[in-house]
């Protein structure tokens, strides 16, 4: 012990002097330092890169611009990597010891290294200290693939694996929310990786479902990390609620329609819409603590004639809607994006390397802007970041099927009784009530209104079950209910005739 | 920190009143109910609270009726009549909803807060008459029970702005000289906001809006902002309800029409408004209308605080020790609520059966048929009416099926009686 702790006393010191800078945002999941000998462990270098991404691996070759490094994870072989000196904010040389220094300079982490028979993350242990991981990956079209079923369905699923309700009656009367004694270690990891749906407006066909995570959250107290794939239109407000936001290598948040063209008419009455809903988005941001930055980020995501520029000085970046001056570039203000007019417009401008109408949040700008609080290449290294990665289990959950059921009636509703549209022929069930012909004698017309309302009714409810989805403002099951109506109607005027 | 509440369900007032009254009153039984100014009122009580009594006459019509106005309560024809003054004491009981007598104790100190919950349309499902009713419930409370801060708790897209001027007169009329009133606001857009803004005392939920009042109307073109003297009348109006209020009207005015705005904060933590862009912070440029996020209203004034719950809005209030009191304001108004959502599904309903009637008269040439079929027709149109009257009275004002429907429907149905009567 000695021996060891003299080893890595200059670690140590190292530690106390890097104090001033800032704690790794991201961890690639790399070797997990083992309690064995670290006379035979190799050492492990870290690279910060500048998109808040942290690397962790072996560096085999450093030149005057690159650094070929090769990248190791656990279960895979070692990648080998070439990253531009650019792209690299800090590099830490045989981070590893510093890590395994701190254990040993901390007694309760050192015990607890010591107590611990298994450090995989991946590996369920019975470690009743054990983080639990819920981990679910949101997909497909908010509003859609994703609505208030499933999502009430999923809720009702963590608080059932989780069980870790307690009546409360501090906040306003009884409540039940998630026990404080392990309100930190019970934790959904809510990956999304959504397509686009609704423009803007698809905030409007997920309001109700996001507001059950809110709730969750914020009621409930339950622990929600958001991790961003591709978070667009309804599923880019989701993530805002949360205080713990990180994003995939290459991920992104924004709104594929330009709220710059809403038009519904006169101009100040479009405006006025544009303003309401930008002000509903909004309070997303300041739910989840982005006060200073989340509503001037949205309002540039949701409108190409926001400019949006940041001055990256303090805590929390400072972030403008106005055009930036020649005074604020000189004081070192930078253009995010611009207001995409005239000698503006993306489009105007021959081969545009980066587009920047209207502002798309990326993993390095989410990270440096403070919505992200890292970069991570994929799920697993989040657990790094949490603080998890040496004792955390994933539980068995029923969410993926709550949404596997979801996705195969919507698939069933398409198949069978989707009414047809320009594009796409009707469904079987529609197809099958288009043939039946209501003529004949009384019993032929009977039994042909008979059948049809046997369709009818399967149609109605097929569509019920994910009238949510598929006929939101009620309007086709409106038309089945007409046509049921009318049948009976004829049905009853036929036999008064008869 | 919340006081307790103390909830005695009084078992043996339940059993009484489940079995005299239950949750509807027989259709047998017709109740008369003489008012202290000599009025006689007839019909069937559809509701009663310690406080009123919900009658509903033979047209179809109810009539919310305060049990202090009430000389005698006869619920049948056997029946001695009652004072309704102490009809609590000589009755079997006050009654509520639940059908449960609620003892509430209040302690010594406490401030006690009522919650009006305000939402959905203005007009038809957030308006005068029905607050007007939840505020005389509260009002009529005992002394030691009666709230001394009245929340009105806003969630609202907007509505019709004729309500607007009624319910904000209303408010400043008869809420804020008896109840120091707070607007609590959890998304307030347009006839919402308006309504809001008389109240001199705003805290905003952290992801609350509240603006774009810009007033206007759809046309088959498209939406047409409103324009001309109406304009200017609002303008006006709000610049008015603005002083009321305590707000910069300039901020009001950003939010109903184009209206560059701009706004310094002086180090006492005042702000100064600029109808330009003048000001260190630009609120709204010139060719938008204004919204504010909570965080905004907050920073600049318009908003004294950000509160998410009932426990941080009382602390916000500087109420140390509170409680809450009136719930059956509320419960109204929930209840109000879902008649009126239920009765716009049903008067749709009826309506679309009444058009496939109506289709079918016309369709067929048998006289026979066509009389059946109008028959069918006037009956589910006669029941739209009962909805409507019944139910949901605002929808007569605001909804589709309004007066001009009735008007317009029931000279229809006697042109037709005319025509099928002549065949």
């Amino acid at each position: 012990m000695l021996k060891r702790l003299m080893q890595v006393s200059p670690l140590v010191a190292m530690i106390a002097i890097g104090c001033t800078w800032v704690p790794s945002p991201v961890v690639s999941q790399a070797v997990a330092a083992s309690e064995g000998d670290e006379e035979s462990m190799e050492s492990i270098d870290e690279l910060v890169l500048s998109s808040g991404t942290v690397v962790r691996g072996k560096i085999i070759e450093e030149t005057e611009t690159e650094i070929v490094f090769e990248l190791r994870m656990p279960g895979f072989p070692p990648i080998e990597r070439r990253y531009r000196k650019a792209e690299v904010a800090k590099i830490t040389r045989d981070v590893d010891r510093v890590e395994r220094a701190d254990i040993v300079h901390d007694p309760v982490k050192a015990d607890k290294g010591k107590d611990k028979d298994n450090d995989n993350p991946f590996v369920n242990n019975d470690d009743p200290d054990a983080a639990q991981i819920y981990r679910i990956r949101l997909s497909g079209r908010f509003g859609y693939n994703v609505t208030h079923t499933p999502v009430q369905e999923l809720i009702d699923d963590i608080n059932r694996v989780f069980d870790d309700a307690k009546e409360s009656n501090v906040e306003g009367g009884p409540a039940t929310v998630v026990d404080d004694e392990v309100r930190d270690k019970h934790i959904v990891l809510l990956e999304i990786d959504c397509t686009p749906g609704g423009g803007f407006d698809g905030l409007w066909n997920s309001i109700e479902f996001i507001n059950l995570f809110e709730q969750e959250i914020h009621d409930r107290g339950r622990r929600v990390v958001m991790l961003v794939n591709q978070a667009v239109d309804g599923s880019a407000f989701l993530p805002w609620i949360s205080k713990e936001i990180y994003f995939l290598e290459g991920g992104i948040m924004g709104i594929s329609s330009d709220l710059h063209l809403f038009d519904i008419g006169d101009p100040m009455v479009n405006e006025k819409q544009i303003s309401l809903r930008l002000g509903h988005a909004q309070g997303y941001a300041i739910l989840g603590g982005y006060v200073e930055q989340g509503p001037a980020i949205i309002k540039a995501m949701a409108r190409s004639t926001y400019w949006l520029s940041v001055l990256w000085t303090g805590a929390t970046p400072r972030v403008s809607l106005r055009e930036p001056t020649s005074a604020d570039l000189a004081a070192g203000w930078e253009l995010l994006s611009d207001d995409g007019l005239d000698e503006n417009d993306d489009d105007m401008q021959q081969g545009v390397r980066n587009p920047n109408d209207q502002f798309v949040l990326r993993d390095d700008t989410a990270f440096r802007l403070k919505v992200s609080q890292g970069t991570v290449s994929n799920a697993e290294e989040i657990l790094f970041l949490l603080g998890v990665h040496r004792n955390a289990n994933y539980v068995e959950h029923e969410g993926n099927q709550i949404f596997a059921d979801w996705n195969k009636a919507l698939a069933t509703f398409t198949e069978k009784a989707f009414p047809g549209s320009q594009r796409q022929r009707p469904g079987e069930l529609w197809r099958d009530y288009g043939r039946i012909q209501v003529a004949g004698d009384f019993n032929d017309r009977r039994k042909a209104r008979g059948r049809q309302l046997q369709i009818l009714k399967q149609i109605r409810s097929i569509t019920q079950r994910v009238a949510e989805a598929v006929d939101p403002d009620g309007g086709l099951i409106n038309e089945i209910e007409f046509n049921i109506y009318v049948i009976q109607y004829q049905q009853r005027l036929d036999n008064e005739n008869r | 920190m919340t006081m307790t509440l103390t909830i005695k369900a009084t078992l043996a007032a339940i059993a009484v009143t489940a079995a005299s009254f239950g949750f509807t009153s027989d259709a047998s039984a017709i109740t008369e109910i003489t008012l202290k100014d000599g009025t006689v009122l007839k019909g069937d009580i559809v509701r009663e609270g310690d406080q009123f009594v919900i009658l509903l006459d033979s047209t179809g019509i109810q009539k919310f009726v305060m049990r202090r106005d009430i000389s005698t309560l006869v619920r049948d024809a056997e029946d001695t009549p009652v004072a309704a003054d102490n009809a609590n004491a000589t009755d079997t009981g006050p009654v509520t909803q639940r059908g449960k007598k609620e003892d509430v104790q209040i302690p010594a100190g406490a401030t006690r807060i009522a919650f009006v919950s305000l939402h959905e349309s203005v007009g038809s499902y957030f308006n005068t008459d029905a607050l007007e009713r939840s505020v005389d419930l509260l009002k009529a409370l005992p002394e030691e029970e009666r709230p001394e801060v009245l929340v009105l708790e806003i969630d609202s897209g907007g509505g019709a702005l004729i309500e607007q001027h009624k319910i904000i007169a209303y408010i400043r009329d008869h809420v804020e000289p008896e109840f120091r009133t707070v607007a609590w606001i959890e998304s307030a857009i347009s006839a919402a906001a308006m309504t809001a803004w008389v109240v001199d005392e705003v805290y905003m939920m952290r992801k609350a809006p509240i603006g774009g009042c810009t007033g206007y109307y759809m046309t088959q073109s498209g939406a047409v902002a409103m324009e001309g003297a109406e304009l200017e009348e609002e303008l006006v109006w709000m610049e008015r309800v603005s002083t009321w209020g305590k707000k910069e009207p300039l901020v009001m005015r950003a939010m109903q029409i184009y209206s560059t705005l701009s706004a310094d904060i002086n180090p006492d933590g005042s702000v100064t408004w600029y109808p330009n862009d003048q000001g260190e912070y630009m609120i709204s440029p010139e060719n938008e209308v204004l919204t504010l996020n909570a965080h905004e209203a907050k920073k600049f004034g318009i908003a004294q605080g950000i509160a998410d719950t009932k426990d941080q809005l009382a602390q916000a209030l500087g109420c140390v020790e509170w409680v809450e009191v009136g719930q059956d304001a509320d419960e109204m108004m929930v209840e109000f609520r879902a008649n009126v959502k239920e009765a716009e599904l049903e008067m749709s309903t009826l309506f679309r059966e009444m058009n496939i009637a109506l289709q079918a008269m016309m369709g067929t040439p048998e006289v026979r048929n066509k009389k059946r079929h109008f028959g069918t027709a006037k009956n589910k149109y006669q029941q739209i009416q009962v909805w409507a009257k019944r139910k949901a009275p605002s929808l007569m004002t605001y909804g589709q099926f309004n007066q001009n429907f009735f008007d317009v429907y029931d000279e229809r149905f006697e042109q037709w009686a005319e025509q099928l009567a002549g065949l």
